[in-house]
């Protein structure tokens, strides 16, 4: 009898508890119990979302299509995520941590906003993730790939913030895939590394050397450009003086135009081999510096599969836009998106009002939950760290630069996929 | 149209017309009052609107004003620190800066809180976003500044700042360079790139005066100028300078991210504030308008539901007029008319109210008087010729009743026989006599006669002849009688004269005269009739029937005494 009473109270109170459970986030009770607070959308009032890309200046085209690759996972769903038109409140960060970090404070300051897409740089990332994460905002990227965002060997990297994820591959093991092929392929023993003073290039160029000086190189020179610099010839000097064989500059566009060309025009450094990243992999730099790229070598991340899914996703693109995309990171954006929505429907519940509540940490956990064997760019499992894709990187060589982008991507002189 | 609402308007009872009409009235004046109360409401919430949005524009001037200031403050400390020192810049400058800041943050929060609870439109509450984005704006200016204070320190702080731990290190390797050309050319080239970076702040120079530390390097290597503890020196000299010459740059890249920041910052913010001014100042010149426009339409309502007020009580009145005074005057004048005796009156009875009741029931009374006067008239007519009739048949029977009670009158003292007085009109007036004597103490006298034989007469002759006897001697007495003397028949062949005013002596010559006549006349059939006489004259204390009683003792004697005769019967006589 007694038995049987007590468990009559503990399913009750069981029941009692899931039911509170249950409604506790629902918008049909007043308060939100969400630990970071909730977005409350009356019934019809589309979705928010922060999208903060470089949009101006020479990396506008990366940012551009990672809008269009949001754009596209959208036009997926008619444009509606939870049954909600989704609206997109756009902010250009210039490239620029500032510029990552006064956008973020803009999107922040609109509680209606459910999550932030972006960024493109990591430098802007950064400072626009430790703006959201403070205001308990979810931010995902399609695009960043410094390691210090998430994590370095396997530890949380310094500028990690809660609540920020990536679809684009850590480039932790882009620096070393480049030292790999330097010091193992090509034979090179003395290199020179220049970044641009921003966590993403600095974080090459650091996972380069430590790469090189473990496998026995010896990085002569580590050498800063700023961003926006058009004279190359000091640094280009220090190279030739460093006697460097090698010089890895993981530059954007328009220094690494400026440091490539002048290399080209600098006596001395003729037989040094030049390497730069992914963020050159692009047509627009094949075709702005020609003839003086032939020969370069590219770290990258491996493409994605060529998949009907991937040729129709690129049909879209071409369908929409007009243009062939100029990168593969588009396909991360979308990866991005797709994921993002995901965790915004399991993060969302509906009042009886049509309303809508989504909790701000049920959206980071549903986010950290994420694991998609069947990602657009590859398997997408989210890491503690906000590391959602695999590692793959290629060391292209850019045989003819009439082949365009095309033609570099193909030509795949060596891959290294670490393990996770 | 019309005719659907006449019908049942007519139909209402007046209680129910004038219970419409005053409530239709009554809701004139509450629709202007509520009118009146609606712009009165309005006028408030828009003066409400004004006066919130004064404040909050006064709010966000000096909320803008604050980070003006703590711009200010920002902007001397760079431009003073040189030249007053870091810790008095911070003393002057950067904590006071912190301070303003607080006071913008301070202010932004409560600007929010007055915008949640102003009456303000929405597109201005909208704006709560933008104010949340200038206070975390505000706190980012003064992270920053915070961050950026380091980084100078971290660059200039004299004595202690990289360029100056980069100066110091530059002039010890001066001192290293100065004896050697070889080694002083490199150095030189290597303090005119420096120096030009301090100018330009472009990292090539830089680089440049690090390319000339390298050939410096190179130089104080060089076997010309070998010095080894010098080389050794300068070795670690010049890694220095590097170590600093490379950081120095990018302290200034971190040092120009965060101005660039603060041009970010402004240019998030700045825009905020002037919407807040331009909509607060439009929310307060819609505010006025509405004021205005309020004004003007509740002034129209006032004046409109006022103009239809009157028109409406106008109508109220004529229709009342036309449904109930007009009615009444019409009554009115048709009571008095009734009263006047006019014609029958015919008052409207078209409507369904009391009035029309009383008016079809005025109307109703009047053809009723009307009708029963006509008839009465007639009635009286016909009454009074009835009457007239009947007066004259009156007046006829009368007169002849008149006649009948004359003739009745002679009959009941006159003897049907003879036409004399009778009996009871000669005993009413021996009694008329006998007073008048008693009265005055005038004497009167009687004669009694008798026919003599008379029952012979009748018998001889029959009733026939006896009675013309009678009325021959009627005729006799009548005719030889004074004018004063009342000639009568006592009973069957009696008779008695009445002489007034005569004495016995008189009467008895009065009576022989009669004797005598008598015997001379010639009775017809009859022939010779005497009469027999008494006498007697009144005395004191007689009545009639002593009187009478005289009389007829005269007769007897006369008659004992032979007949034809006078006997007097005296007082003093006694026969």
């Amino acid at each position: 009898m007694r038995a049987s009473s007590s468990a009559a109270v503990l399913i009750a109170a069981t029941a009692l508890a899931f039911l509170l459970s249950a409604c506790s986030d629902s918008p049909g009770s007043k308060v939100c119990s969400d630990p970071l607070g909730c977005v409350e959308l009356a019934p019809g009032e589309p979705l928010r979302l922060g999208v903060i890309e470089s949009l101006s200046g020479e990396v506008a085209p990366i940012g551009k299509d990672q809008v269009r690759g949001l754009e596209l996972a959208l036009a997926r769903r008619d444009g509606k995520v939870l049954d909600r038109e989704v609206r997109l409140f756009i902010e250009d960060t210039g490239c620029r941590p500032e510029g990552g970090g006064n956008a973020a404070l803009k999107l922040v300051a609109d509680p209606k906003i459910a999550a932030i897409f972006g960024t493109t740089c990591s430098s802007d990332a950064a400072t626009a993730a430790e703006v959201m994460s403070r205001a308990g905002f979810t931010m995902i990227s399609g695009n960043n790939s410094a390691p210090f965002l998430t994590a370095i060997g396997g530890k949380m990297a310094p500028k990690r913030q809660a609540g920020y994820f990536r679809t684009a591959p850590n480039e932790e093991s882009s620096g070393p895939a480049a030292a790999m092929f330097a010091y193992a392929k090509l034979g090179v023993r003395k290199a020179a590394v220049i970044n641009d003073g921003d966590i993403y290039t600095r974080g090459l160029t650091d996972g380069f050397t430590q790469m090189f000086q473990k496998l026995g190189g010896q990085v002569v020179l580590t050498a800063t450009v700023n961003k926006s610099d058009t004279n190359m010839g000091p640094v280009l000097t220090a190279v030739r003086n460093s006697r460097a064989e090698l010089m890895f500059f993981p530059l954007f566009q328009p220094e690494g135009n400026h440091m490539l060309t002048q290399a080209r025009k600098t006596r001395g450094l003729e037989k040094v081999v030049l390497m730069s990243d992914g963020s050159l992999i692009e047509q627009s730099f094949i075709e702005a510096v020609k003839d003086a790229a032939r020969g370069m070598y590219f770290v990258g991340p491996t493409p994605p599969a060529h998949t009907p899914e991937l040729a129709r996703l690129e049909a879209d693109y071409k369908a929409k836009y007009g243009v062939a995309p100029s990168t593969y990171y588009y396909v991360n954006a979308f990866d991005a998106a797709e994921i993002l929505f995901a965790a915004l429907e399991q993060a969302a519940s509906r009042g009886k009002d049509g309303s809508l509540r989504i909790g701000r940490q049920a959206l980071r956990d549903a986010l950290a939950r994420t694991d998609r064997p069947d990602g657009m760019s590859g398997a997408l499992r989210c890491d503690e760290f906000g590391d959602c894709a695999a590692q793959s990187f290629n060391i292209l060589r850019l045989g003819d630069p009439a082949a365009g982008v095309e033609g570099l991507k193909q030509n795949v002189q060596f891959t290294y996929k670490p393990d996770r | 149209m019309g005719h659907a609402l006449v019908r049942p308007w007519r139909n209402l009872s007046i209680t129910a017309k004038f219970a419409l009409a005053f409530a239709l009235l009554l809701a004139m004046v509450l629709l202007e009052g509520l009118a009146s109360l609606l712009a009165l409401n309005a006028v408030h919430t828009a003066e409400g609107v004004i006066l919130a949005s004064a404040e909050i524009r006064q709010r966000v001037f000096e909320m803008d004003g604050e980070l003006e200031k703590a711009r200010r403050l920002h902007r001397d400390f760079f431009l003073q620190y040189p030249s007053i020192g870091f810790t008095s810049a911070e003393e002057l400058y950067f904590k006071p800066s912190t301070e303003v800041i607080n006071h913008v943050a301070a202010l932004s929060e409560e600007l929010k809180r007055l915008i949640e609870a102003a009456p303000v439109s929405a597109a201005l509450r909208e704006r709560n976003n933008d104010l949340t984005l200038y206070l975390s704006t505000a706190r980012r200016f003064s992270e920053i500044f915070r961050e950026l204070v380091a980084l100078v320190t971290e660059l200039a702080a004299p004595g202690t700042g990289l360029q100056d731990q980069l100066l110091a290190v530059e002039g010890q390797i001066e001192a290293l360079s100065r004896p050697q050309p070889a080694t002083l050319l490199p150095f030189r080239k290597m303090v005119a790139h420096q120096r030009g970076y301090m100018v330009s702040r472009q990292r090539p120079d830089m680089q440049s005066a690090l390319n000339a530390a390298f050939d410096l390097r190179a130089a104080f290597k060089a076997p010309r100028t070998q010095n080894p503890s010098g080389a050794a020196l300068a070795g670690r000299l010049l890694d220095d300078y590097a170590r600093l010459a490379q950081k120095i740059p990018d302290l200034d890249v971190a040092i120009r991210g965060k101005l660039n920041d603060f041009t970010l910052q402004a240019k998030a913010v700045d825009p905020i504030s002037s919407n807040l001014k331009t909509l607060a100042t439009g929310e307060e010149e819609r505010a006025r308008a509405r004021i205005q426009t309020v004004s003007r339409l509740s002034t129209f309502i006032i004046v409109a539901t006022a103009l239809v007020g009157v028109a409406f009580f106008l109508l109220v009145a004529a229709v009342i007029h036309a449904s109930v005074t007009r009615k009444i005057v019409a009554l009115t004048r048709a009571a008095e008319q009734m009263r006047d005796g006019g014609p029958a009156i015919c008052v409207g009875t078209e409507t369904g109210d009391e009035v029309g009741v009383l008016a079809a029931s005025l109307s109703d009374m009047s053809t009723r008087v009307h009708d029963l006067v006509a008839n009465l008239e007639e009635k009286v007519r016909q009454r009074t010729s009835e009457l007239t009739e009947t007066r004259d048949r009156l007046e006829a029977l009368v007169g002849e009743l008149d006649e009948k009670n004359q003739a009745l009158e002679i009959l009941s003292v006159t003897d049907r026989l003879t036409g004399l007085a009778n009996r009871r009109k000669l005993e009413s007036a021996l009694q008329a006599e006998l007073l008048r004597a008693r009265r005055y103490g005038k004497v009167f006298s009687v004669i009694m006669l008798d026919v003599d034989r008379f029952k012979n007469v009748n018998d001889t002759y029959g009733h026939t002849v006896g009675d013309a006897v009678l009325v021959q001697a009627s005729g006799l007495l009548t005719h030889n009688a004074r004018e004063t003397d009342l000639v009568g028949r006592w009973g069957g062949e009696e008779f008695l004269v009445v002489c007034p005013e005569t004495s016995l002596s008189v009467v008895a010559a009065l009576a022989e005269r009669y004797r005598q006549e008598f015997e001379r006349f010639e009775f017809g059939q009859a022939g010779s009739v005497t009469c027999s006489f008494g006498v007697t004259a009144c005395q004191e204390a007689d009545t009639v029937q002593s009187l009478i009683e005289r009389a007829d003792a005269a007769l007897y004697r006369a008659k004992e005494s032979g007949r034809n005769r006078v006997e007097i019967h005296s007082a003093k006589v006694q026969p």
